[in-house]
Order: C-alpha cells, then sequence, then structure tokens
C-alpha cells in the first residue's frame, strides 16, 4: 500500500465529525459526476459512514432528530478516502484523514490513556505529513451563545486550546516544507440555521463569519507567526452536512465543574427531509487544489529537481517513501502504474492505463476548476 | 493759712477740668479691652473650627491675652488718675500701723472727738475707717450701711477666700447655719480644714473673727440694709468701735460696726480757711484682715493725695522696721510718678515718748532713708499726735501749703505717667494689630462673585464626579461580560412558561388541537388554512406572553432614574422633590427651566434621560417579530418548503405529523425570541449607558453648563448652602470678622478725638493737648 495524502482533522468530539466525511463523499460524488472518476472509502470508514446514514435515515423515519445520538469518541478515527479512476487498473489517489482528539498533545494526558501513548506516535507522523489542517467548528455553539456564561463556555466547547495547540505543531512543520502544500481549512458545521441558501430562512451568515473570525483569531495568529517562510492557504467553508435539519432549541447544561455543555434540539425541515450537502466538496477540492498547485509549482519551477527525483524513483521503482513530493509524483506520474504493472505489459494495456491516469488528472483538475460554494472564503 | 484755701480751690477746679479727657480715655480704652475680649474669642472660634485655620495661623503670633494685660494697665493707670481729678477735695490719708497715734492724729486734725475716731489703750478700738471732710457748715456722719449680699459678698466671702474654706456663704442665713468651727456636725464642710488653722499665726485669728461675726450676727442682722444713715456724730462711736472687753454677762457683743460699709464724716476742721478738705483713715497695715495690703494700696492709689504715715517712737519701735519699709514701700507704689516727697511725710508721733526713743527714730529715718541728710528724700514731721494745736500749725498747715504748691506738679506727673503708661499700650497694640492684618491681608479672601463662582464650581465638580461613577457602573453593565442574573432568571421564567403552553398543545392539549386541526382540514379538504391560522395564532401569543418581560424593564428604568438621582449627588439632590424618582426628576427640570435666570440645557438634558424608552414595544418587539418569522410562511425564502411541511394528510396521522410539525416551528420560534431577550440586558444597558454618557456630557460638559451652574447656584442659593457657612465660604466669613475685629481695634486706637498725647503744666495746673492720629 502506498503512503496517501494526508490531512489531519482536530476539533470537539459531537461536532459530527462523521457527518461531516459524509457529506463530504456525497458533495465530492456530486462535483465528479460526469467524469470516470468516484470516490472509494476504505472497508472500516465506508462502515462508519454506512452507520452514519443508518442513523439518520431512522432519525427521518421518526420525525426527531438528536444529534447527540449520532455518537462522537474520544478515540482516534482514521478515515481512508480515494479518488479511484474507474477501469480495472486501479489508478487512484488516496488520502488518509486522521481525526484525533487535540488532547493528546498534552504528554500528561497521553500518559494516563493507553490508546493515546500506542497512537500518538503515528498521529505525530500524521501531522507532520497533513498538507491540510482541516478545523471541524460547531456552528451552533459560537451562534447560539447568548449570556456571558455561555460565551464564557464557547473556548472549552470548541476545544479552542486544543486546536491552537495542534495549529502551531502544524505550522512549524509545514513552516519547513515550504514547497510543499499547507492549507488551513476552517468548516462551521450545523449552518443549516444560519443561511438563507439551502432551504433555509437564517440570515446570519455575516455574524458567523464574524464570530469565526473572532473565536479563531489566535489560530490564524499562531499560524502565520509559525509559518514565517512560506504563505498558507487559509479556507473558510461554513458547510451544511445535512441540510434538511435546522437547529430548534438549545440547552446550556450546567456541568459539575462549573462549567457549561451545549445540547442542540434539532428539527427536520421539509417534508420529507431531503438531504442537501452544502460546500462539504470544498475539503476535497482544496485537497486536490493543494496537489495540483504543487505539482504545477514543482514542474514549472523545479523541472530539473523533479526529472532528477522521478529519474531516481524510476530507477530504485519502489513505492514512495513518503513525503507528499514524493507521493505526488509517485501518484500524478507514471511511476504508480509502472510499478505496478511491471515490464511484462502489452501495448494495450499501456495505453489503457494511460487513459485512465489522463482521466484521472483531468477528473482532479475538474474538480479544482469546479466553482466553490458560495458561501467559501479564502481567508 | 490765708490763700492756701484759694490755691487749693484753684488746683481742684484745674484738675477737674480734665476729668472728660480722662474719661474718653479711659472709655476709649474700655473699648479697646472690649475689642480685644471680642478678638480673643474671635481668634478662639478659628482656632477651634477647621475652616478658620487659615486665620488662625496667620494670627498664632499674636498675644492677645499680653495685649489685654497692657490695655488694663493703661486703664488702671487711667481710673486712679480719674479717681483723682475727679474728687472734690484733697485729701490727705493717714496711714501706719495700729498703737501709732493714727486716730489721735485724725482726732487733732480733724477736731473730732474719741466719741467718733475711738482710741484707747490696750486693743485696737477703731473698727471702722471713716472719711472725714472739711466742713464749716455741717457736722454729722453718713453711714453706707452694707446689705446681707454685699456684707456676704465683701466680708465673709474674703474670709472664707483666705482661709482657704468652701466657697463664701451665698446668704446670711447659710453664714447663720454654717457653724465655724464650733464641733458640731452639721454644717460643717470645712471641718478638717478648720482643724488645721488652729494655732496658724495669721488665719487662726481670722477665724475667730469669723466666729465673733456669727456669734454677734443679731447684733448688726438688723442694720444690714444697703442704705444710708445719718448719725449725729454723738453716737458715731457705736458704729465705728469694736465692743469693749467681755463684761461676763454672756451676751453677744454689740458689733454694729459689721454692718458699716463706709462712714462720711463732715465737720469744721480747726482750720480757718474755707478748704475742701478731706481725711482718709487709711486701712491699717499689719491688721489680721483678709487683704489688707490690697485694701491699703487701693486707698492710697485712689483715694488721697497726700500721706501722713504715722510712727510712734517707743522702746520696741524706735527703729525704721520692716514692716515701716514694707508699708513705705506701698506708699511709693500708689505715688506712681509722683516724687515720694511731694505724696507724704512721715510723722514722728512724740506724744508721751522719751527723748531718746524720738532721738532714735528720727536718727534711723535719716540714715536709712535719706542717706544722712535730713529731708532729703522724706520730710519727717515731729509732732505730738494728741496736742491740737500743735498738729494744726506743724502738719495740718504745712502739708496744705505744700499741697498748694505741689500739687500742680504732682497731678501732672500722675496724668502723664498714666497718658504714657496709655501711649505705650497704644503703640504695642496697634504695631500688633498692623502686624496682625498685613499677615491676614496674606489670605486670599474671594468676593462674593468669585465665592459664587467657587460653589458653582464645586456644586458642578462634585456633581460630575458622582455622574462619572455612574456612568461608568452603566458602562460596566453595558460590558459583554456582565452577567445579569435576574434579567435572566426572568427571561428564564418567561420562556419556560411559552415553551410549556406550546408543549401543552398550544394550550388546549394536543388531543384536542390534532382534533380540532383534523376536523378543519376535512372541512376547508386542505391542512393550509389551518396551518397558517395555527401559526399566526401562534405567533401572536407568543409576542405577547413575552411582553410579559416589561415589569423587568420598567424596573430597570425606575432604577435608572433613581441611580440618577443619587448621581446628582447630596447637593443638588436637595432641590429634588418626592419620593417617585422620575417626578423628581420633572420637578427638578421644570425648576431648572423656571428659575430667575433659567437654565435650559440643563433643563433639556433632564428631559432627554427621562425620555427613555425600554419597553418591549420599543425595545425587543422589533427582534422578536424577526425570530418569530419562522412562523410567517409568506415572509421565507423557503415558502414552498414550509408549505410542504404543513401540507399534511387530512388524516388523524397527518393532524399528528401537522402537530409535531407546528410545535417545532413555535419551539424554535420561542426559542429565538427567547435568545433575543436573552441578549436584551446587555442592548438595555448599553441604551442606558449611551443615555447616561449623553447626560452627563450635556449636564457637565456643554458649553452653557458652566453658565448654568453657576445660576443655579445663585438661584437656589439659599436650599443649596443652608447650613450656616461652610468650606470656603466660612474660612472667608471667619477671616473677615477677624479682620472687622482687627481694623475696629485700629480705628480705636487711632481715633484723634481721644487720642492724647502730651500734659503740660501751665500756671501751675496741669492740661493735656490733644494729639492727631497715630500712625
Amino acid at each position: 500500500m502506498s503512503e496517501p495524502f494526508k490531512a489531519a482533522v482536530v476539533g470537539p468530539s459531537r461536532v459530527g465529525k462523521t457527518t461531516l466525511l459524509t457529506a463530504i463523499l456525497a458533495d465530492t460524488a456530486e462535483l465528479l459526476a460526469g467524469t470516470p472518476v468516484s470516490v472509494a472509502l476504505d472497508e472500516a470508514t465506508a462502515s462508519r459512514v454506512r452507520r452514519q446514514k443508518g442513523h439518520l435515515r431512522s432519525a427521518i423515519e421518526a420525525g426527531e432528530f438528536d444529534a447527540a445520538a449520532l455518537g462522537g469518541t474520544q478515540a482516534m478515527s482514521v478515515y481512508e478516502i480515494k479518488l479511484q479512476a474507474d477501469g480495472d487498473v486501479g489508478l487512484e489517489i488516496p488520502f488518509r484523514i486522521l481525526d484525533y482528539p487535540g488532547g493528546w498533545l498534552d504528554p500528561d494526558m497521553r500518559a494516563r490513556s493507553p490508546e493515546a501513548g500506542k497512537e500518538w506516535p503515528s498521529c505525530e507522523a500524521h501531522i507532520k505529513d497533513s498538507i491540510m489542517l482541516l478545523l471541524p467548528i460547531d456552528a451552533a455553539v459560537l451562534m447560539e451563545a447568548s449570556t456571558p456564561a455561555q460565551r464564557a463556555a464557547v473556548p472549552e466547547l470548541l476545544g479552542l486550546v486544543d486546536v491552537e495547540a495542534v495549529a502551531e505543531r502544524w505550522a512549524k512543520i509545514r513552516n519547513q516544507h515550504p514547497a510543499e502544500p499547507a492549507v488551513l481549512l476552517l468548516a462551521p458545521l450545523k449552518c443549516e440555521k444560519y443561511f438563507s441558501d439551502n432551504g433555509g430562512a437564517g440570515q446570519e451568515a455575516g455574524r458567523l463569519r464574524k464570530l469565526v473570525r473572532e473565536k479563531y483569531k489566535e489560530v490564524l495568529r499562531i499560524v502565520a507567526a509559525e509559518c514565517k517562510d512560506r504563505m498558507v492557504h487559509v479556507v473558510y467553508a461554513p458547510i451544511d452536512t445535512y441540510g434538511c435539519v435546522e437547529l430548534m432549541e438549545a440547552e446550556w447544561l450546567r456541568l459539575g465543574s462549573g462549567g457549561l455543555d451545549f445540547r442542540g434540539h434539532y428539527r427536520f425541515r421539509g417534508r420529507p427531509p431531503t438531504i442537501s450537502v452544502k460546500a462539504a466538496g470544498t475539503i476535497m477540492q482544496e485537497l486536490c487544489r493543494a496537489i495540483l498547485d504543487t505539482e504545477i509549482g514543482r514542474t514549472t519551477e523545479s523541472i530539473d529537481a523533479s526529472l532528477s527525483a522521478y529519474t531516481r524513483l524510476l530507477e530504485r521503482k519502489a513505492a514512495p517513501k513518503g513525503g507528499f513530493l514524493n507521493t505526488l509524483s509517485y501518484y500524478l506520474g507514471n511511476e504508480v502504474w509502472e510499478n505496478r504493472a511491471g515490464r511484462q505489459r502489452t501495448q494495450q494495456e499501456i495505453a489503457r492505463a494511460q487513459r485512465q491516469r489522463e482521466q484521472l488528472r483531468e477528473a482532479v483538475e475538474k474538480l479544482v476548476a469546479s466553482p466553490s460554494d458560495d458561501r467559501v472564503e479564502v481567508w | 493759712m490765708h490763700g492756701v484755701g484759694d490755691r487749693i480751690n484753684a488746683v481742684i477746679e484745674a484738675r477737674r477740668a480734665q476729668v472728660p479727657v480722662i474719661e474718653r480715655e479711659i472709655s476709649q480704652w474700655e473699648r479697646v479691652l472690649r475689642m480685644l475680649d471680642d478678638l480673643a474669642a474671635t481668634i478662639r472660634e478659628c482656632e477651634a473650627a477647621e475652616e478658620g485655620q487659615a486665620a488662625a495661623d496667620a494670627l498664632a503670633g499674636m498675644d492677645v491675652a499680653a495685649l489685654s494685660a497692657q490695655a488694663a494697665g493703661a486703664l488702671g493707670a487711667l481710673t486712679a488718675v480719674r479717681a483723682k481729678v475727679g474728687r472734690r477735695t484733697v485729701n490727705i490719708g493717714v496711714s501706719g500701723r495700729a498703737r501709732n497715734g493714727k486716730s489721735t492724729l485724725l482726732q487733732s486734725l480733724s477736731g473730732l472727738s474719741d466719741e467718733q475716731i475711738p482710741t484707747g489703750r490696750g486693743q485696737p478700738v477703731t473698727a471702722v475707717r471713716s472719711r472725714i471732710h472739711h466742713s464749716v457748715s455741717r457736722a454729722d456722719a453718713q453711714l453706707t450701711m452694707h446689705s446681707e449680699q454685699s456684707f456676704c459678698d465683701e466680708v465673709l466671702g474674703p474670709y472664707h477666700a483666705v482661709l482657704g474654706l468652701s466657697s463664701g456663704p451665698r446668704s446670711l442665713d447659710e453664714f447663720a447655719a454654717h457653724l465655724v468651727g464650733d464641733g458640731t456636725e452639721n454644717g460643717m464642710p470645712d471641718e478638717s480644714r478648720e482643724n488645721g488653722l488652729r494655732g496658724h499665726p495669721q488665719f487662726a485669728p481670722m477665724l475667730a473673727r469669723l466666729r465673733e461675726m456669727r456669734e454677734s450676727l443679731g447684733t448688726f442682722r438688723g442694720h444690714l440694709t444697703g442704705g444710708v444713715r445719718q448719725a449725729d456724730l454723738a453716737d458715731l462711736r457705736g458704729w465705728v468701735s469694736y465692743p469693749p472687753p467681755d463684761d461676763g454677762s454672756g451676751a453677744a457683743p454689740d458689733r454694729r460696726y459689721l454692718a458699716v460699709r463706709d462712714v462720711l464724716i463732715h465737720c469744721p476742721f480747726p482750720i480757718e480757711d474755707v478748704v475742701a478738705l478731706g481725711l482718709v483713715d487709711l486701712p491699717g497695715l499689719g491688721e489680721l484682715v483678709p487683704h489688707a495690703e490690697e485694701h491699703h494700696l487701693a486707698g492710697l492709689e485712689n483715694e488721697v493725695d497726700f500721706v501722713l504715715m504715722v510712727k510712734r517712737p517707743t522702746d520696741t519701735g524706735a527703729l525704721w522696721s520692716v514692716e515701716d519699709a514694707q508699708a513705705l514701700e506701698l506708699v511709693r507704689r500708689a505715688g506712681g510718678a509722683v516724687a515720694v516727697r511731694d505724696f507724704m511725710a512721715i510723722v514722728v508721733n512724740t506724744g508721751g515718748c522719751d527723748q531718746v526713743n524720738i532721738d532714735a527714730l528720727n536718727a534711723d529715718i535719716d540714715k536709712r532713708l535719706n542717706e544722712g541728710v535730713q529731708g532729703r528724700f522724706h520730710n519727717v514731721i515731729n509732732v505730738d499726735g494728741a496736742d491740737r494745736a500743735e498738729v494744726r500749725t506743724r502738719v495740718l498747715a504745712g502739708v496744705l501749703d505744700h499741697l498748694a504748691t505741689a500739687l500742680p506738679r504732682m497731678d501732672a506727673a500722675s496724668i502723664g505717667r498714666a497718658l504714657e503708661v496709655g501711649a505705650a499700650a497704644r503703640r504695642d497694640v496697634l504695631a500688633a494689630v498692623e502686624d496682625a492684618l498685613a499677615r491676614l491681608r496674606s489670605i486670599m479672601t474671594p468676593t462674593a462673585t468669585e465665592e459664587l463662582i467657587a460653589r458653582a464650581e464645586a456644586l458642578r465638580l462634585e456633581v460630575a464626579e458622582s455622574l462619572q461613577a455612574w456612568v461608568d457602573e452603566l458602562r460596566r453593565r453595558a460590558d459583554e461580560g456582565y452577567e445579569d442574573e435576574e434579567f435572566h432568571a426572568r427571561v428564564t421564567e418567561v420562556a419556560d412558561d411559552v415553551r410549556a403552553w406550546i408543549l401543552d398543545g398550544f394550550g388546549e392539549g394536543e388531543e384536542a388541537w390534532t382534533g380540532r386541526a383534523l376536523g378543519q382540514m376535512r372541512l376547508h379538504k386542505s391542512s393550509a388554512s389551518f396551518a397558517e391560522g395555527a401559526l399566526n395564532g401562534i405567533r401572536v401569543e407568543v409576542s405577547r406572553r413575552f411582553s410579559a418581560i416589561d415589569d423587568l424593564l420598567a424596573r430597570r428604568r425606575e432604577r435608572f432614574w433613581g441611580e440618577l438621582i443619587d448621581a446628582l449627588g447630596p447637593r443638588l439632590g436637595r432641590l429634588l422633590e418626592g419620593d417617585d424618582p422620575q417626578r423628581a426628576l420633572q420637578g427638578l427640570a421644570e425648576r431648572f427651566r423656571e428659575s430667575p435666570e433659567p437654565c435650559p440645557v440643563l433643563g433639556e438634558s433632564l428631559d432627554l434621560v427621562l425620555d427613555v424608552r425600554l419597553d418591549y414595544r420599543t425595545r425587543v418587539l422589533p427582534k422578536v417579530r424577526r425570530a418569530l418569522e419562522v412562523l410567517l410562511p409568506q415572509s421565507r425564502g423557503d415558502a414552498a418548503e414550509l408549505a410542504a411541511m404543513l401540507a399534511v394528510p387530512r388524516t388523524p396521522e397527518g393532524a399528528a405529523e401537522l402537530f409535531v410539525a407546528v410545535s417545532q416551528l413555535a419551539r424554535q420560534a420561542a426559542y429565538d425570541a427567547g435568545k433575543v431577550l436573552a441578549g436584551e440586558p446587555n442592548v438595555s444597558a448599553a441604551v442606558l449607558h449611551a443615555y447616561g454618557e449623553q447626560f452627563e456630557d450635556t449636564f457637565i460638559r456643554s458649553a452653557a453648563s458652566e453658565t448654568e451652574f453657576r445660576r443655579i447656584a445663585e438661584a437656589f442659593r439659599d436650599q443649596l448652602w443652608d447650613e450656616h457657612a461652610a468650606g470656603a465660604a466660612t474660612a472667608t466669613a471667619r477671616v473677615q470678622r477677624v479682620r472687622v475685629a482687627l481694623t475696629r481695634l485700629r480705628q480705636t486706637l487711632r481715633d484723634p478725638a481721644t487720642s492724647t498725647q502730651a500734659v503740660t503744666t501751665t500756671h501751675g495746673t496741669a492740661t493735656i493737648t490733644h494729639g492727631g492720629t497715630q500712625g
């Protein structure tokens, strides 16, 4: 198995990361419609997505939506997604998205959690290689806090301390690899109530943007400060993961620690409710844009370096050792296929594979070239 | 002695001409003393009050007590001079220790007998000293009697004081009840003291006197009339002499003399001249009565123009003794500026004395007093006091002749000395006053206008400070982080009430609601109209129910006004009337506008805060309406979608579905409206802060503020500063009082009408000349 492109997710539990993944799949599939490229999941991820869909379906049947029932854990999750060219050659671009509790950054916390201790090295390696840091944000927590006590609880509920710590670590490493892409994606979720472009009547897009800017100001500052030698592509993408669910009521529950916990109660919109994902495709779009931009840059700006790297790869005839540029060359160059096909290939096979590779590339280019959702902003 | 009488009478007339001038001087010094007393009191008040410290500090170096003492000295000197120049007689005092023949000499000088001026061997017999005036036409005595009170005050009081007993008896009855020293329990507050006096060389005899007075109270009490009685000279002895030694009858001795305060005898002296002459029996020295020396000196200073000091050279008294020297010293003091030789003569009473003693005394006097030259400083007359002819020629004629010549210069000296004392005192007091005034000038004392401005500014400052604190508090409440628990509790209460109403099937129960829904849907063959009607009704009801927050908003506005009243400060607050904050502020605005010089800007600034609107309809309803738009299908962009949601089958299931959809929309609307309200404390607080800040700005910092505060200070001065005086105003008033006191004092001291500079003698009489204003 080759090294996939990596993205790291850090955000509070119950923010709806699995739902987000489902939404990403749905939206990406829509963007790739009409191309011979599809989105595929690994077993575990597919199972998780199936489970989530099942829950949603049951909820729709029951007419009651309970976000809490859709889960959320403090455990680490790895989502494997790939863009796959149809056909028998099996050309693909794999992505691995790691979702892990931000608290693991704390050595004390790792010491207390056997799982954290065990998984941390791979987490660290993943963060190091991630071209994208995805920050899912619970928009309802931000938007529904109306009293000082509720507003005071927001940073904790958004896990801002952990987010800032992860962002710092990620940005530090990104700064050491200026030739590789770096995308910071702020993704408010559960935005249905605040927008009027997806079946709702909300008029609070501006307020949401303002609050995100306000609350994540420190994250943005840290990233800018750590990435002195390079640009970081910062994208703001408020996402409707369902599109048919709208916050009806919110409860602020007093915790034993004195803080407040947030629980939203949602209702379905429409009869019957129809899922209408919004702006989730941005994530895959941005991942692909990062890959493509970098490849173009690499080709035009350092063609000699890439040629020699390519040559080295050919000479070694081996899977990439890792590292973004190696992965990039491996998947978007001929190497992957050549390695797989070996020396025993027919002319016909070569031509077919070549075509599939082109198709995959075209599909990625199409994905990237698709107009961004109106909600999405580059900051 | 022909001609002496005329000369003396001329002297008397001349000196009497000075009386008005001296009296003016006296009156001036009396005024000065009173003013100094006032000044001292004013300074004491300054020292005692915080606002008077500036004045007190400025006058710290001024010793008013010393100045008063100096003024009193001047007054005393002038008073003595007035006594002298005011007399209608030339008085010769006869002084001398007991048993020296003083009474005998008086008899010889006056021609009176033992019946009027008792003499005797052994015990002293003269109990009351007389003044004897020469009169060719009268031979009588005037007895001025003590009243009971004057007897207590002037006779008993001094005895008690000197003996260290408790304060003297307040009445004669009290004296009678207080059995002094008889050992009874009753009325013996001073028993231990009296026991201590037993055998005391000075006090024991005085204590015995007191006992005698009490024992004989019955013999004189009836005469304590306070009046004047005439007595025949033949009957005088009983009034002026001590009783004879105890006759053994046991009856209380007759002590009528105790009732006599003063005796004035008129009788023809054995002289031919018609001369205004008086003899004064001066209080005896060495007698064991209270304050003997002071009485003697007072008599010398005030009553006599010349003193005959009688000394009888006996075997035991042939030398000029210490007591004689002390007596002479008193005479010298009384003479003051007058040469002692002019003022007195020593009469050596030779009657019945051995010549050797007479010679010894004369020799001793010459040696000790006259530096070995006879008559150098003191005239000495050797005469037998009982020999009337000799006394008349050698003593009386000589003294009168001397006085006819010497009196004018003696008077001039006395008056001159008194005026010098006065001038010195005037100089010193004036210098001190000028110095004090100069110091006071260094204290800035504001004018009335300055004071008004200062008051207005102080008021404005006070109000500005407390308004600032109030606005700061308003700002704090408007801060995002301010937790308005009362408000949130009330909002939660109202929102819970609305939610409960929704969950309760909009007040009618889910079953009834769905039943009604089904009926209506079937009736209209559509769910749309029922659903729309239901949403409309819910919208109105939710909005109405949230208006319950009005009570709290009203309380907030009341609190805002109440706090503003406090923030106007305690002084301006005096202009507010009534307990209702709104009315009080309205009244204040009205007063500002209606004041004699109107203060429209301050009035308007109050109008502004009175107009603050915080009610549900004005403040909250617009936002709540937006929150309720979820219940308003036609206004939403997703009208079609919402319509689809509400388009349910016309079946019980459809009705149940509709209930879920409608109640969920209602819950969301109620929740959103509650959220709007939850954010309202900040908004309301921001509104109140804005109003408060605007008020503060207008009230304190507008262009008209300074002027209008002055108008307020002027128009409402009495109400705003009703206390007697305060702060700077008090300080000013105190400085002003001290300054006025000093200025009046200076004016009095500079008054040319009473300022006397010099005394000259012209043709043998003293004349006082007036000087101009002294600087």
